[in-house]
């Protein structure tokens, strides 16, 4: 399958700012739920056009870490900061995100056409239609179009998740596991679309596990166990052998 | 702008009226899936028949008796359906989590509110539109003459059950005992709109001569001003509810 042409996938415009802040810090950011502690003072920061991966076992708090990141839950001590401001932090932020999580977050009551075109008039995006069947087209789904959601098969619904995802071009990516349920196909479209976006010059938050992880991709990698941040570091020339044993040291250090 | 050359805003729409064409494609989302799948309607639509039905074997088939229990008879239905249609309102939303990606667009969430609000409201409305005609039948009682001003009654108290029930749902619907938890938590909440809706039926029903006929714009700004304050409480209550 041909790489799909990033500059129609994003739309990766500066957003307003300092020319020099991060996209987006977290500042020594708490998420409880009742007793349960997802995430315990966690602090990072994610520059502009880069990509972060972020590794770790089930239950390490990847999601509620992504989620945050969205602008999606709030944190229950520290602060999200937007472009170096945490005014109205996740508010700014959200319109700017393309959100792929666990679940597809798809109508499955409607036919893929109808997700995209309506996903992109929320977005205020003329001609939906031609906008749905362009990304339909990327994702190798053209021929599903008219198919209800939940009859495509889980890897179809999720090449459609990565379409829903990119119906408003944005500048930045969060993408939870993306690779779930994807065929060896579904994972190089995934894969050759993420490297298009990036040469395109969106910012990428990727969390994965292990076995799904893609060093080249990133510019640095996290490792996330039990709501604590392990370790942050570069992935420059890290292979996935040498991501395993950084792993496996972080996840096993007290 | 995109590198393609495609913008991400409608160039026809002007500040003011992109809020209208977010709210209108949330509207035409939710008929469109319940065209698709029909759930609410039917359900509303079997249990008013029904409820109508068993109302008018159980009591005395006298017109007098049949009369004065039609006014609380129409509107227990009415609401008990719009009770099963509401608790399928998230469901959508809910499957696969398609709320997220909603919470993340560029709609307000008193927006999203009202939209899911208006759409469990055109349900209901479309219901009571046509089961009021065989209510009103089987109960042998005149639709037409009062049709204009049993509309307002009705659309007043489907407006305010709408705006209240949407809210409960949406609490509801992540908690374990949904199908409990709804109607524990919303009945008790309109019992007054309730109480004006069968009220102001039974007045209508009377006639310009009755003996409360004069207390009828009261009992409907009564109405209209339940609406207002619980729908502005509602819209306050979901933005709080909404966030993690």
């Amino acid at each position: 399958m041909a790489p799909p042409p990033a500059s129609s996938l994003t739309r990766p415009t500066s957003p307003p700012g300092p020319p020099d802040a991060p996209l987006l810090a977290l500042d020594g950011v708490t998420k409880a739920f009742g007793r349960r502690v997802a995430l315990r003072e966690v602090s990072l920061t994610l520059p502009r056009r880069t990509c972060l991966l972020v590794l770790g076992p089930n239950g390490a708090g990847k999601t509620t870490l992504l989620r945050v990141a969205a602008g999606l839950a709030r944190p229950t001590t520290g602060s999200l900061l937007v472009e170096g401001s945490p005014r109205e932090a996740a508010a700014r932020l959200r319109p700017q995100v393309g959100y792929l999580a666990h679940q597809t977050l798809l109508y499955e009551g409607l036919t893929a056409r109808q997700n995209l075109a309506f996903f992109a008039r929320l977005y205020g995006i003329p001609a939906a239609e031609a906008r749905a069947a362009q990304l339909l087209a990327r994702v190798g789904l053209e021929r599903h179009a008219d198919r209800g959601v939940g009859s495509l098969s889980r890897g179809m619904q999720q090449r459609l998740a990565l379409a829903r995802a990119l119906v408003h071009g944005p500048a930045f990516l969060i993408l939870d596991e993306p690779a779930t349920g994807l065929d060896a196909d579904g994972r190089r479209l995934l894969r050759e679309t993420l490297v298009g976006l990036k040469a395109a010059g969106a910012t990428i938050l990727l969390a994965a596990h292990l076995t799904d992880a893609e060093p080249g991709l990133a510019d640095r990698v996290a490792v996330l166990v039990e709501g604590e941040l392990r370790h942050v570091g570069p992935a420059a020339g890290l292979a996935a052998s040498d991501l395993a044993g950084l792993y496996d040291r972080a996840a096993g250090a007290a | 702008m995109a590198p393609d050359g495609s913008s991400t805003a409608d160039p026809t729409a002007t500040p003011a009226t992109r809020p209208a064409l977010r709210l209108g494609a949330l509207l035409r989302k939710d008929l469109l899936l319940e065209w698709r799948r029909k759930e609410q309607l039917a359900a509303m639509g079997a249990f008013t028949l029904l409820a109508a039905t068993l109302f008018v074997f159980a009591v005395d088939p006298s017109p007098t008796e049949l009369s004065r229990l039609a006014p609380g008879a129409l509107w227990i239905s009415f609401l008990f359906a719009g009770t099963l249609g509401l608790a399928k309102t998230f469901g959508p939303e809910e499957r696969s989590g398609a709320l997220t990606a909603l919470l993340l667009a560029p709609v307000d969430r008193t927006g999203l509110f009202l939209a899911k609000a208006a759409s469990a409201a055109i349900f209901m409305g479309i219901m009571e539109a046509l089961m009021a005609p065989v209510f009103f039948a089987l109960f042998d009682l005149p639709l037409l003459p009062i049709l204009p001003r049993f509309a307002l009654v009705a659309g007043l108290a489907t407006a305010g059950f709408c705006l209240i029930g949407t809210l409960v749902a949406f609490a509801a619907a992540r908690a374990a005992a949904r199908e409990l938890l709804l109607p524990l938590l919303l009945l008790p909440l309109v019992l007054p709109l309730l109480i004006a809706a069968a009220r102001t039926t039974r007045i209508l029903l009377e006639g310009p001569e009755g003996p409360a006929a004069e207390s009828l714009p009261l009992w409907l700004a009564l109405m209209a001003a339940f609406d207002v304050i619980f729908g502005v409480l509602c819209c306050w209550g979901f933005e709080r509810a909404v966030e993690e």
